[in-house]
């Protein structure tokens, strides 16, 4: 039984194909007294916004990293972090926003310390902890994966989670700023670098005959 | 290169450019040679952005998540803070002070009248034929944890994945929501259109054209859909007993008990079961409907009358549990390049005008067909290894399947295939044929085996049997099903093979 409401709660965040907007993905009702609970210690909010949260969070990882095989470790750490980082939050972003901030410096932090990635790009989404219903269907999305992964890998962190949550996970420059602790025209003009950096990369790879 | 200019081409290339400045940017690039270069980069770019849907993560992966992340959180959140910690932040030192001393002074002030006011007041003495209370050293009572008002914790309404749909009233809803009904939300379909959601638990519901579907509830114990007009198939999986899974149709409860079912509600409401049972709510009286029944009931809660499954129901039953594709090829591939959403979003951009199609192997014999009561006879599904075919018609990943086509034109309705002799106007052949399908629905693949090896010495290479090569093509097909069945599958592919070759 227990399973069924986990799976519940699973289906009302995940199984999205398309990017779904950051401040779409959070849940209105709730959240602001779930936060002030857990600040103030109470283990069982943290607890139900953990819950809550924790499918965007592993989205965001996902996009941000490409599927790492490592995708578990740092959705713990996210929330990990989050117990401590959950005292700082005041209330002046939306905790969605402040969420996807831990994110993206788990997912930088990761992007600078991992190892190189095989040449191979079909390689580099890992099967081990998901399950798909459909296969031919996870296989063509493992593959169009790789191969933006490709050029994504040859970005620079900070570029490359600005692209993506613009690109891929629809934020807005003000949210993106308020995640990542800068000004929203420093993203405008990041975000535009990264789309010539991520222009030259295909370019270069297709020349190459990395991509098709 | 203009600043401004290049703000825009991304965008461009994305084909998201407003068309007044798309002309304005055209008109640029004729004299810019760096942007026209820029742009041809990001069109070049713009086909590999593509968000990527997260496979789901596994049960056991996310209870090992939960609890490291719960086992700190208690450590965090409990062992290192103070109990009046809180007292000590920012403003509050300062603001508790305050707050005493108002308390100090307003207690001070109120004193004397505060007995009055007292709900429980203290006992009296009577003194000199004058009350007066007994001054008693009273301390507030602090507030218990538990009698103290907790925030409400809302949980977010449950969704349903919406798995696919087809001229959907909601489209636009369901395509922002990624493709999700939730608590609340109908879930309605136009003439000819149809919707298929994925319930939690692994059961499949289904509605057709002209359906509205209302998910009530989705709870742990309570799975109510509300069915307000149309059709609706149900493959429930195995219900527990400590769970409701319940379809309300007017004044009509159905109660799943583990099931395949159908409610279709117009002026009345037929339910129609194929596997296990459901317990029908009506008038103030429950009836049980088992497998191979259909139950019909008034809107005042009369039975109408009981009778058996038609194999029409039984074919909608059946691709509903397969799941079966039924948009065009050139969707389906799209399907299987970007997910439910892009098909949505594909749908919704070609409008209501998706094509009808219906590319299954029907009887060509139309004219013999409208002798019966519906005029087209059912398919002759073709079971393969979890890839059903179609006996004469193109794979199934390419076809167009449609359940109200299922319920409509493949219908044999009033039409009893267990009697020995045909409807009027019906070739013998192509009736035993019919019989033998029902028999291998109904799992009598022995009884298949057998009647299939007669049909095929009695009228398998008679020339004048109409339509030889279709009808032995669905015998042979069958009978493959069959054995691979009865676990005989090398028997089955030579049959199979055999069935592909007929011409």
């Amino acid at each position: 039984m227990g399973a069924f409401v986990l799976q519940w709660a699973a289906w009302g965040a995940a199984d999205v194909a398309q990017p779904v907007r950051a401040r779409d993905a959070e849940p209105t009702s709730g959240v602001d007294a779930l936060v002030a609970a857990a600040r103030d210690g109470d283990v069982q909010a943290f607890e139900l916004l953990y819950r809550r949260t924790r499918q965007d969070a592993y989205r965001a990882l996902y996009q941000l990293t490409g599927g790492s095989t490592e995708i578990d470790d740092l959705v713990q750490q996210v929330f990990l972090q989050l117990t401590s980082a959950i005292r700082r939050f005041r209330g002046d972003a939306k905790f969605s926003t402040f969420l996807h901030g831990i994110c993206a410096n788990v997912a930088m932090t990761y992007l600078r310390t991992r190892r190189r990635r095989p040449e191979d790009p079909t390689d580099e989404v890992p099967d081990r902890a998901t399950h798909d219903p459909d296969p031919e269907r996870s296989a063509h999305t493992k593959q169009a994966a790789a191969l933006m992964q490709r050029v994504l890998d040859e970005m620079a962190p900070k570029k490359r989670v600005v692209f993506v949550y613009h690109e891929l996970m629809g934020m807005t420059a003000e949210e993106i700023a308020e995640a990542v602790d800068t000004s929203a025209n420093t993203v405008r003009s990041r975000l535009h670098h990264a789309r010539l950096e991520f222009a030259e990369i295909t370019e270069r790879l297709r020349k190459s005959g990395v991509l098709p | 290169m203009s600043a401004h200019v290049q703000e825009k081409l991304w965008a461009h290339a994305r084909g998201q450019l407003p068309a007044g400045e798309a002309r304005d940017v055209d008109a640029h690039l004729t004299e810019c040679s760096d942007c026209s270069r820029v742009l041809a980069q990001f069109r070049g770019a713009v086909a590999f952005v593509k968000p990527v849907e997260p496979p789901p993560l596994d049960d056991a992966t996310w209870r090992r998540i939960d609890e490291r992340v719960m086992d700190a959180a208690r450590r965090e959140l409990r062992g290192s803070r103070h109990p009046f910690a809180w007292l000590m932040e920012g403003w509050r030192p300062f603001a508790a002070f305050g707050a005493l001393a108002a308390a100090a002074v307003l207690t001070f002030l109120l004193w004397p009248s505060a007995p009055k006011t007292q709900p429980d007041a203290p006992p009296v003495v009577a003194q000199n034929d004058k009350a007066v209370p007994i001054a008693e050293p009273t301390t507030l009572p602090l507030p218990d944890r538990n009698t103290i008002a907790q925030p409400e914790f809302v949980e977010p309404p449950p969704a349903l994945k919406l798995a696919s749909a087809t001229k959907l009233k909601v489209d636009k809803t369901a395509a922002e929501r990624g493709g999700q009904v939730r608590i609340g939300q109908k879930l309605e379909t136009e003439a000819g259109g149809q919707a298929f959601v994925v319930l939690p638990e692994g059961s499949k519901a289904g509605v057709l054209g002209n359906s509205s579907l209302k998910l009530s509830a989705a709870s742990e114990s309570d799975v109510k859909l509300e069915l307000d007009r149309g059709t609706l198939l149900v493959a429930a999986a195995h219900v527990e007993q400590a769970r409701r899974f319940a379809v309300q149709a007017g004044a009509v409860e159905i109660v799943v008990v583990g099931t395949r079912f159908l409610v279709e509600r117009d002026d009345r409401v037929t339910v129609v079961v194929e596997e296990g049972k459901v317990e029908v709510a009506a008038g103030g009286q429950k009836h049980h409907v088992a497998a191979g029944e259909t139950l019909i009931i008034e809107t005042s809660g009369k039975v109408v009358r009981r009778k058996s499954v038609t194999p029409g129901a039984r074919a909608a039953f059946r691709a509903l549990a397969t799941e079966s594709p039924r948009t065009t090829a050139g969707i389906n591939a799209s399907l299987k390049a970007n997910g439910t959403e892009a098909r949505l979003t594909e749908l919704e951009q070609n409008g209501a005008e998706e094509p009808q199609t219906v590319a299954m192997a029907q009887l060509p014999d139309a004219g013999a067909a409208k002798k019966f009561e519906d005029p087209t006879p059912p398919p002759l599904l073709v079971p393969g290894s979890g890839e059903e075919k179609v006996a004469n018609g193109p794979a199934r990943a390419e076809q167009h399947f449609d359940f109200l086509s299922a319920l409509k034109k493949i219908d044999l309705k009033n039409v009893n295939l267990d009697s020995p002799f045909p409807p009027p106007g019906m070739p013998v052949a192509e009736y035993r044929v019919h019989q033998l399908r029902l028999a291998a629905d109904r799992g009598q693949c022995e009884r298949v085996v057998e009647r299939s090896d007669a049909w095929l010495t009695e009228f398998g290479n008679d020339p004048k049997t109409k339509d030889l090569a279709l009808l032995k093509k669905a015998v042979l097909f069958n009978k493959a099903r069959c054995l691979s069945k009865l676990g005989r599958s090398d028997e089955a592919q030579k049959v199979r093979i055999q069935a592909e070759s007929v011409r």
